[in-house]
């Protein structure tokens, strides 16, 4: 089957799918569709869908987010949870798109899917020479790194209880967050049946032994950076990407930004913001104030979770489960992160 | 704290020996290797005109020649593994621990006959879960533990960078 009789067959299903949820749609049409993230994670395409509705002519701009199966997060990420998180952010302060409908059946579109707004705005890959150009003209005109740290705050200090959020919260099952994080990533390191890790071993040791003191819990994203946020006009108009969120400490969030994982050896966090200003501006924002003990330790946690992210991907290649290369390629990607793992703690 | 359990399955290749003739035959596989991935980049990448195939034909010449490194190098960092291995068992059996630690003690036994990662992980482990009895031993042996897994991971960085 070709790329573009698939993507025929997913216009028609979802056409149908859409037919179904309005019933007063007549003459429901898609514009054409963008297909993105393949193979890692959740697919999404992204579309207009016109129709009529008792003769008036109605355009929405949607994005459909499925879930293709044995993705890097293998069942450590599923939809539904991401529906319910997006239903509950509606209305709220914090960007994020509005969620329409989850369906589980996967006769419809081959595994289950969300149907939600498409946000307007540009998503720069910071990785590419292009998006680190968009990111540091950004930052010199200055706007958009302060509303990347307001965005931040406004995770932080949305009320989640209020929200509707605290399914996320991991004490309500008795754990701590730290600790709920390294059983979430241990369960997937398990789960791709690589060869044992002695490093490993020793920062999940480590990592059980330094986890910091509870501190008021609140909405963290898990994956915050540039990359994972819509942009439109300086504004970050969205955050995307509510795979990895839980109720737990702000220093993860931070130590994510602060960590110079996702800045390409620039200066600028995010490749978009001077350190300072983000200090300043997120503990003006938020009214937290930043633990650089707690960032060091969310580093080493970030440095287990990619490796479990690693051996996760090529475990999927080694199982047979993808014929994707860049799955494979991953083998090698883990000698790199517990590098950086043991360097960081110590060795 | 939890007890440390090992990371990963079995590895499969404990402690196997090396002929000559293995060496020879490894390093005319890495060659062969190494041509199909040169022949993958240059020959076969450019004529696909799917953007996906051509990216799923990079990817395979550069896991390619890595494994051919990997291969040419592997008699070198498993000689390396031994004489690693066998400098810690000397060095961590004159570190007596404060109190029984007979797991720690199992794994120290195991560590020259099982794989190198296999027995690697379970030092570390056993060192983690006994660390009340080895007491001021568990800094040296941790010490000595991880000069010798950060000896193995420069080796292994010299195929994965």
């Amino acid at each position: 089957m070709t790329t573009s009789t698939t993507m025929d067959m997913v216009e028609q299903r979802i056409t149908g799918y859409l037919e179904s949820r309005l019933p007063h749609a007549e003459s429901l049409t898609l514009g054409p569709m963008q297909r993105n993230s393949v193979g890692w994670s959740h697919e999404t395409f992204l579309f207009d869908a016109r129709w009529l509705e008792r003769g008036v002519p109605v355009s929405r701009a949607l994005c459909v987010r499925r879930d293709p199966g044995q993705t890097l997060l293998r069942d450590h990420s599923d939809l539904s949870t991401q529906f319910r998180v997006l239903q509950a952010l509606d209305g709220t302060p914090v960007r994020a798109p509005k969620p329409y409908w989850y369906e589980a059946d996967p006769e419809v579109l081959g595994g289950p899917f969300i149907v939600m707004e498409k946000v307007q705005g540009v998503c720069p890959e910071p990785w590419s020479s292009s998006g680190r150009a968009y990111y540091r003209d950004a930052a010199e005109r200055g706007v958009l790194p302060s509303d990347f740290v307001a965005a931040l705050a406004e995770l932080h200090t949305l009320d989640w209880r209020e929200a509707g959020l605290s399914f996320l919260d991991p004490s309500s099952a008795g754990q701590g967050f730290a600790l709920a994080e390294i059983t979430r990533w241990r369960d997937l390191i398990e789960q791709s049946q690589r060869p044992p890790e002695p490093v490993l071993v020793d920062v999940i040791a480590w990592l059980e032994e330094h986890a910091p003191e509870e501190r008021p819990g609140c909405l963290v994203h898990g994956a915050y950076r540039t990359g994972n946020l819509l942009i439109q006009d300086d504004r970050v108009t969205a955050v995307l990407d509510w795979e990895l969120q839980s109720i737990g400490d702000p220093m993860f969030d931070v130590a994510y930004v602060l960590s110079d994982l996702n800045r390409q050896g620039s200066d600028l966090l995010s490749n978009l913001v001077p350190r300072d200003v983000f200090y300043r501006e997120y503990e003006a924002a938020s009214g937290i104030t930043i633990d650089d003990e707690a960032c060091h330790y969310y580093e080493v946690l970030y440095a287990m979770r990619t490796a479990a992210f690693w051996m996760s991907a090529c475990g999927l290649y080694a199982q047979g489960a993808s014929e994707d290369l860049r799955l494979a390629r991953t083998r090698w990607s883990v000698d790199a992160v517990l590098d950086r793992a043991a360097r960081l703690i110590g060795y | 704290m939890a007890s440390p359990r090992l990371v990963g399955g079995e590895a499969k290749d404990a402690g196997r020996p090396m002929s000559s003739s293995m060496h020879d035959a490894d390093h005319e596989t890495a060659s062969m290797l190494r041509r199909i991935g040169s022949a993958l980049r240059t020959e076969i990448q450019p004529v696909l005109a799917d953007p996906m195939l051509q990216s799923q034909a990079s990817k395979a010449a550069v896991i390619l020649e890595r494994v051919s490194r990997e291969l040419d190098l592997s008699h070198e960092h498993h000689a390396a593994q031994v004489r690693d291995v066998a400098a810690l068992s000397r060095t961590l059996a004159d570190v007596r621990p404060v109190g029984p630690a007979p797991r720690t003690a199992v794994a120290l036994e195991r560590l020259g006959s099982v794989d190198f990662r296999t027995g690697m992980s379970e030092i570390v482990a056993a060192l983690y879960a006994e660390k009340n009895a080895l007491g001021p031993a568990f800094t040296v042996h941790l010490d000595a533990v991880r000069a010798t897994l950060r000896a193995d991971l420069n080796r292994r960085l010299l195929v994965a960078q």
